[in-house]
């Protein structure tokens, strides 16, 4: 057998909700996996250096990653989104990402794949010829590799809708940590508890989010995030249709708000959003018209001039306040 | 309560929503042409960074509840091929709850007739499916005759002079108004044409051409786009509106032969309909830049997701077609002044630009 083929995976975006599946999958067909390092400075930078200013910061980075990849690998391997549920889409910067990259990061290779369950049949058939014309493999062998990265993919979403953050439903998933108690916030200690909701590819990046989690976390609150509820719940949350928006983030986004604001043991809730998210534009209006609100809410927007002190103050004010007897009886 | 209808406009359109109105009997109130105190109204209560559109047409709305609107209608469809606008109603509605303004909103879909008469029975009985399909057709056939009249209104500008595309421009949009009926509004397009055949026509060869392309509403809503299609006659350059309102409606024209080899290029660069007219804008510019023209102002709101997609793209178009493209980002502070030294700057540079290579 040959060198294998090297797939470069950007450390961004819909890496964070399906990594174990391309991971799996990609190595099941004797590529070599490769992913992006961690977001930090100069793949920041590279990133700002590449986009227009309109864009959102996590496309932004995403173009960092994409060129800190792109010289180690044969395939930047970037999937056209279009939809993972009836009736509602990923913004039209997430579904055109690939395009987007092509035009901004020069002599750029692409392997892209089409997701669309609105067109299920015609949306896989484009992408097992992709996928077989450019790892030069047959589609027996793409099924096996299928199966596999499906039933790795179980096992991680099982763990971060039991609870479990990113990294460590993915060590879990991949056996490098037991499944402890798969809540990640032990419910031992008396600190307060904080919904972290929004978008899976900022809060879980620490570099972008200026590391909300983990400074929550330092101050003693444990930490709930609006992937630990499966899509099902969020569809029975917003029942109704005027509750719902046409975005899918945007969807999750609400429907942890209202969950969370009517769950007894969430104390309060950070909503974190990027500045410029335009599909997240209206989702505020949408929360405040949902019925069952009234926990503490604060909206944290941040991008690239965002500094971290501020964000320390804001999140500290916020915890001092639901530590107040008056606001936690409310 | 009577029941008072205001529609979501773009343009002129209200000379078309409102003919539909008559046609199904519904009575409807007519907003003004957006100004600023719309923008401002729009400004004060909308989330910071909702789109541009979004926030003149809350204003909108607000100017229409003050002159007793109740119900508002929408023209919407609920697929990927939307945007933002998919959302722009509720939205709307749930912001205005909150300062105490009530109102309804009816989600149109433009085509699909039988669904416009589901949204509209819960207010009125009578409607009939006959009643809406006319409607729409003489709505779309005004909408048509409308947009002729601003594209000779260029035409005549550049050959002859401003007062008379003016006078034109006034006579015909009146004759629009009140003509209601199909088979007279056919004749008055005839007639208009007979008209036009007296002015010479504008030179399109040896003045500088330019296609205006991006964003459906920002391009047709003159308030927003700073009148960018007057500005071009002021500076003699030739224009062209490439994503034009009549594309709301007609599905067939994208099928034309021509237009599926454009679609072929377009998805090159573009692979999905993301939403918006993003597909469209890119298939645009191609167009016109295989027509040779001189250049494109991209004009768009700064958060509007299918445009700012297409602003990133577009620059490796130019590159691929050889074409100079000017990007025209929009919103409640761009002013007049620097909106129009801009795109000043531009008609030189590719003034040069074809001095150049002649
Ligand atoms: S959803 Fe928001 S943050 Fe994510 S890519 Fe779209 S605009 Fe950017």
């Amino acid at each position: 057998m040959g060198i294998p083929v090297r797939i470069g995976i950007p450390r961004a975006l819909f890496y964070y909700s399906y990594y174990p599946f391309w991971e799996t999958f990609f190595t099941e067909l004797d590529a070599k996996v490769v992913a992006s390092g961690r977001t930090n400075g100069k793949i920041l930078q590279d990133g700002l250096n590449s986009s227009s200013n309109e864009l959102c910061l996590p496309i932004k980075v995403l173009h960092g990653h994409i060129i800190d990849l792109k010289d180690r690998c044969e395939f930047v391997f970037l999937p056209y989104i279009i939809s993972t549920q009836k009736g509602s889409y990923y913004c039209p910067k997430l579904i055109a990402t690939p395009d987007i990259a092509k035009a901004v990061v020069p002599g750029l290779s692409l392997l892209s794949v089409d997701v669309d369950i609105e067109n299920f049949y015609r949306s896989l058939y484009s992408s097992l010829k992709e996928i077989a014309s450019k790892l030069r493999t047959n589609p027996v062998r793409i099924y096996a590799a299928y199966r596999m990265a499906m039933e790795r993919q179980r096992i991680f979403e099982g763990y971060v809708h039991g609870g479990a953050l990113f990294e460590d439903a993915l060590s879990m998933t991949r056996g490098k940590r037991k499944p402890e108690s798969a809540a990640s916030c032990p419910p031992a200690r008396d600190g307060p508890v904080i919904a972290v909701i929004g978008h899976t590819y900022l809060f879980n990046d620490a570099y972008i989010s200026f590391d909300l989690i983990g400074k929550l976390r330092k101050r003693g609150a444990r930490v709930v995030t609006s992937d630990a509820l499966s899509a099902g719940l969020i569809d029975k949350t917003l029942s109704a249709p005027e509750s719902r928006t046409h975005w899918s983030l945007g969807n999750r986004v609400i429907g942890a708000a209202v969950h969370f604001s009517r769950r007894k043991d969430v104390d309060g809730i950070i909503y974190i959003t990027p500045f410029g998210c335009a599909s997240d534009s209206l989702i505020k209006e949408y929360i405040d018209a949902n019925p069952g609100r009234g926990k503490p809410m604060l909206v944290l927007t941040v991008d690239e001039h965002s500094g971290d002190a501020g964000v320390v103050t804001r999140i500290e004010a916020f915890l001092e306040m639901i530590a107040r007897p008056a606001a936690r009886a409310g | 309560m009577k029941t008072r209808y205001a529609f979501y406009q773009v343009g002129t359109s209200a000379i078309a929503t409102n003919a539909f109105a008559r046609r199904i009997g519904i009575d409807a109130v007519t907003l003004p042409s957006p100004n600023l105190e719309t923008i401002t109204k729009g400004v004060s209560l909308a989330p910071e960074f909702s789109c541009f559109p979004f926030k003149v047409l809350l204003g909108l709305l607000m100017q229409g509840i003050d002159r007793g609107a109740n119900v508002f209608v929408v023209p919407v469809s609920r697929s990927v091929s939307s945007c933002q606008l998919a959302d722009f109603g509720m939205a709307q509605k749930y912001i205005l709850l909150r300062t105490g303004r009530d109102f309804d909103i009816i989600l149109l879909d433009t085509i699909r007739p039988d669904r416009v008469v589901e949204s509209f029975r819960k207010y009125r009985k009578g409607i009939t499916l006959i009643h809406v399909t006319e409607g729409l057709v003489i709505a779309a056939q005004k909408l048509l005759l409308l947009e002729g009249v601003e594209d000779r209104y260029r035409d005549i500008y550049l050959s002859a002079r401003k007062r008379k595309a003016e006078d034109f421009r006034r006579r015909w949009t009146s004759a629009i108004d009140g003509t209601d009926s199909i088979l007279d509004l056919h004749s008055l397009g005839r007639r208009m044409e007979e008209e036009c055949k007296g002015y010479p026509k504008a030179d399109a060869g040896s003045l500088l051409r330019i296609a205006v392309i991006g964003d459906i509403y920002s391009i047709n809503e003159k308030l927003i786009n700073n009148n960018v299609f007057e500005r071009l006659c002021d500076l003699n350059v030739y224009s062209e509106n490439g994503i034009q309102l009549r594309m709301l409606f007609d599905t067939g024209i994208r099928a034309a032969p021509e237009e599926l080899a454009l679609s072929c290029k377009a998805r090159e660069y573009l692979r999905h309909d993301i939403g918006g007219f993003a597909l469209e804008t890119v298939k645009s510019a191609i167009r016109y830049a295989e027509k040779g023209y001189d250049g494109l102002l991209h004009i768009y709101p700064f958060s509007c997701m299918p445009e700012v997609v297409v602003r990133n793209i577009l620059p490796k178009i130019g590159a691929d077609y050889g074409i100079p493209i000017l990007n025209l980002p929009i919103d409640e502070q761009t002013g007049d002044a620097g909106f129009t030294t801009r795109v000043e700057a531009f008609v030189d540079l590719i003034g040069f630009r074809r001095a150049g290579r002649t």
